[in-house]
């Protein structure tokens, strides 16, 4: 999603002419399914002082969910979704979602209808969720 | 239990990081720690059988499980699996050396957090370990992080990879099928 950040490099059309480095991708990624696979990457990281970046889905524009060198947090797979019927802060009450990091718009939108609820999502059905 | 992680922190000298990799693990005691004395919780770790590791563990895994367990009454399964003091001090006294390397940070500095980094910074005023560097982990380091979260680390290979003749993972029909489909969001 972030091209430019990862420097283009391994195009599979420049492969003529061009040779295949990592460029600006994460040296390694970690597949999360669950928080403890998370502590385990960012205790390793910083024990380690390696740089560690967060990529949830890939929509991000300044590329911070890349990195050279990095070790990546791949949060795609969070895809939790739990209704709580009345959810009380001091400014809404109401019905809520809790979402895990890698719930995508279109998935948002199945369970909101399953609830008989409406979702305010952002520009795709890809999109991960800011909440 | 800040102190454990503290005392582990401590105990990881620079050289330590250098040699890091070579994990040590006594057959005999890891034989004997088998045996899981948790009622309460299910600890989904253990160390396998039939370990006469003297030099290079064979760190697989049948012999290294995810080290995480499952915290009771919470309901959401990704935040019910959690990497607790309790694991980590399971690891160590089974001597998978440099499990260290895992341990979490001092929970009893947060409050001057953020005065501990700035001097930090201007104390060692270092960079981020990258590839190639001597403190880089090496592949057994990496393999072992991979056991610990049950398989779940992906080393990096380029998308373009099977379209490049000199590498290792060229691949002319998943080149073409790649180019087919390069501009559909779906692919990148």
């Amino acid at each position: 999603m972030s091209p430019l950040y990862q420097g283009q490099t391994c195009l599979p059309q420049n492969a003529a002419t061009g040779t295949c480095t990592i460029g600006g991708f994460p040296s390694y990624v970690v597949k999360v399914k669950n928080v403890g696979q998370i502590q385990l990457a960012i205790n390793f990281a910083r024990n380690l002082n390696l740089r560690l970046v967060v990529h949830n889905t890939g929509h991000d524009f300044l590329g911070k969910s890349t990195g050279a060198g990095a070790l990546s947090i791949w949060t795609h797979h969070l895809k939790d979704i739990k209704f709580i019927e009345s959810y009380k802060t001091p400014s809404y009450s109401g019905p809520a979602f809790k979402l895990g990091a890698g719930v995508q718009v279109g998935e948002l939108y199945a369970a909101a209808n399953k609830y008989g609820v409406t979702a305010v999502g952002g520009e795709c059905k890809v999109s991960p969720q800011k909440t | 239990m800040p102190s454990l992680s503290k005392a582990l922190l401590l105990a990881l000298p620079l050289a330590n990081l250098v040699a890091a990799q070579t994990i040590v693990v006594d057959g005999e005691e890891v034989g004997k720690s088998r045996r899981c004395d948790w009622q309460h919780r299910t600890v989904l770790f253990s160390l396998g059988k039939q370990n006469k590791l003297t030099q290079y563990p064979a760190a697989d895994a049948d012999t290294v499980a995810p080290a995480v367990e499952q915290i009771a009454n919470i309901e959401e399964e990704a935040t019910a699996f959690q990497l607790t003091d309790d694991v980590l001090a399971n690891l160590t006294s089974l001597e998978l050396s440099n499990i260290t390397l895992f341990a979490f940070g001092d929970e009893d500095a947060t409050e001057s957090a953020v005065t501990k980094r700035s001097n930090y910074k201007r104390t060692f005023d270092r960079c981020k370990t990258f590839p190639g560097d001597l403190l880089w982990p090496s592949k057994l380091a990496w393999k072992v992080f991979d056991l610990l979260t049950g398989g779940a680390l992906i080393e990096t290979i380029p998308i373009g990879a099977v379209c490049y003749e000199n590498n290792p993972h060229y691949d002319a029909a998943a080149c073409t099928e790649l180019l087919a489909h390069w501009t559909e969001s779906a692919t990148q």
